[in-house]
Order: structure tokens, then sequence, then C-alpha cells
């Protein structure tokens, strides 16, 4: 990867994966750390992926061990896992936006709300979601639903409209 | 239901395309499961793409590049300088090693002058025309002490945060 191509790639994914970083840490000064953390280390890497797609499934597979690494630190050094703190609710999201999605999200674990964002925010394939979490393929399917299922009861979903069909 | 519906794969492509066919639409009409999987995939997408409101500090494409371009040549650096002082340490060996078979294979002579003269070993060692004892004597003093002053620079380096090789922040 030379520099105009890192350039690209750089600019197709930063605001994506910070995304993912503030969802799953809830910190943005965190988020802005580990990010450039992880560019690093896929830089110095050198990585030779097939294509973009591989090349970005790595990137988040770094920076999910990013987040996992400093709880795990966290942990050593408080003797608790800070992950499911409160957050105020200005750093969370736009007040004008739906706060209860943002605080349901919160009392997700962190796989969980890896699982979900990489699922339905990224649009990230069974197969890229094991690559980027270290899980089997064929359990992604059973972790995807129970992380579902209990973002559904936080939010106490309940109705559906079927959408017409579509040509 | 405790385990995920068979037909989830269906209504996950349809909902990641956005193309409902007939046999989506009939299942996602008569089956909770899927249901759910729809409005939990639209709120987890209007809550990723909701603008945060603490905006990113990205840093720029330029500036990781050459930092890691920066970060690679300080770990090439600190591993030429690794391998050195190994380099150092083994040679200062040898020459000590060197010194000390010498006055042994020599020590008839040595001792003599040692005693009655009441010289060092290293005068001893001169007086008797031991020229290369005297060089490996003092090339294992110039290369432990290189390495130590090394060292000791290395630790201060430490003590004081200025460190080879920046680590990652806890």
């Amino acid at each position: 990867m030379d520099e105009s191509e890192f350039s690209r790639f750089h600019h197709q994914t930063a605001r994506p994966l910070w995304a993912y970083l503030h969802r799953l840490t809830s910190d943005p000064a965190l988020a802005d750390d580990l990010l450039q953390e992880a560019y690093l280390r896929l830089l110095r890497s050198r990585v030779t992926a097939p294509d973009e797609i591989h090349l970005k499934a790595y990137l988040y597979r770094i920076a999910t061990n990013l987040v996992h690494d400093h709880w795990n630190r966290q942990k050593q050094k408080t003797g608790y896992v800070a992950e499911a703190r409160q957050m105020a609710p200005e750093t969370l999201v736009d007040p004008t936006q739906d706060f209860a999605m943002a605080q349901a999200f919160q009392k997700l674990t962190l796989q969980e709300r890896s699982l979900l964002w990489l699922a339905y925010v990224e649009g990230h394939l069974h197969r890229e979601i094991s690559q980027v979490l270290h899980l089997k393929e064929g359990s992604i399917r059973v972790l995807l639903f129970r992380a579902r299922r209990k973002l559904a009861q936080l939010l106490q979903l309940e109705e559906v409209t079927v959408p017409k069909e579509k040509p | 239901m405790t385990k995920p519906c068979p037909k989830e794969s269906l209504i996950e492509t349809a909902c990641r395309s956005g193309v409902w066919d007939e046999a989506a639409c009939t299942h996602l009409a008569t089956c909770a499961d899927c249901q759910e999987l729809v409005l939990v995939a639209k709120e987890m997408l209007r809550f990723g793409t909701a603008p945060p409101v603490p905006q990113p500090n990205l840093p720029s494409a330029a500036f990781l590049w050459h930092r890691a371009y920066t970060l690679n040549q300080e770990e090439i650096l600190h591993r030429t300088r690794r391998w050195m002082r190994w380099f150092y340490l083994a040679a200062g060996s040898v020459f000590g090693v060197g010194f000390g078979g010498w006055t042994w294979l020599h020590w008839g002579l040595v001792k003599a002058d040692f005693v009655s003269g009441s010289q060092s070993v290293l005068a001893a060692t001169a007086s008797n025309g031991g020229k290369a004892g005297i060089l490996l004597f003092w090339l294992t003093v110039l290369l432990f002490g290189f390495n130590l002053l090394w060292t000791w620079q290395e630790w201060r380096g430490l003590k004081t945060g200025l460190r080879a090789y920046p680590r990652t922040k806890d």
C-alpha cells in the first residue's frame, strides 16, 4: 500500500471507525487515541490484503483488540471493568435524537455492541464479523440473536410494519 | 423462541439490500423473531448513522503515514542498537578471555616480576613483552565501559521518560 492508497482508505474508513470506537468506549477522547493507534498498527504490520474489504476487516479487528486491551488494563488497574459506566448524556448522542437507544446500547456487553454494530451499521457478513471478533462463524448467528433479543428487551420494541414487496 | 429463526438469513439479506421479495415479506408477517430482527436493524442503523455531538478529532492520513514511517525507523534503530550491544559484550568477553589466557600462559614470567618488583599484573605483563595482552586488556575495558555507559544512558532515558520507543497510552 502506498501513501495515496492509504489516504483513500483512510478517507473511507476513518469516520465509521471512529463512530464504532466511540460507541464501544463511550469516550470521544479515547476513541481518538484508539483510532490513531489502530491505523499506526495497520501501517506497521505491512499486511497484504487482497482487497479493501479484507483490509477494513483487519483494521476493525485491530481496533476491537485495542478496545479489549484497554478494558483489560483498566480492569488490572482498578479491579473492575468500567465498560458499563454511564456517560454524560451530551457525550453520547445528539439530545434531539433517541437517547433511550444510547442508554440501552450502553447496557450491552462489549461483544454484543460490536456484534450489533458490525452486523447492522457496517453491514458486515457473519464471516467478516467472525474474523473481526475472533469468533467461530457458526456461533455468530446465535450470539447475534441473543444480542438482538437483549437490545429489543431493553428498548421494549414491539411493533413492526411488514415492508411492501419490492421487485 | 430461544434459537434463531432458520430463515433469518433471508430477512438479513433483505434488510441489507433493501429488496423485499415475496418470500421475505410472507415470512416476516408470521415470524416474531424476524420482526424483532428488522426492528433492531432499523434502530441500529438510525443510531449508527446519527452524528455524534463531540466531533471526532481525526488525524490526517499524511500524519499517520509519516508517524508510522518514523516508528518503523526507530524500531530498526532500536534493533540495530540491541545487536550492537550484544556484539560489544561478546567481543569484550572474548578479549577478556584472551588477556586472561595470555597471562596464564606466561604466568611464570609475570609472577617473577609481580612478586620481586612489586608491580601490578598489568605492569608485569607489559614488562614481559606482552603487548598483545595489554591490548586485549584495554579493549576489554573499553568495550565493557562503552556497554556500561550505554546501559546507564538508556536507564536514565527510561527514568526521565525519554524512551527510544514511544509506547501506547494506558
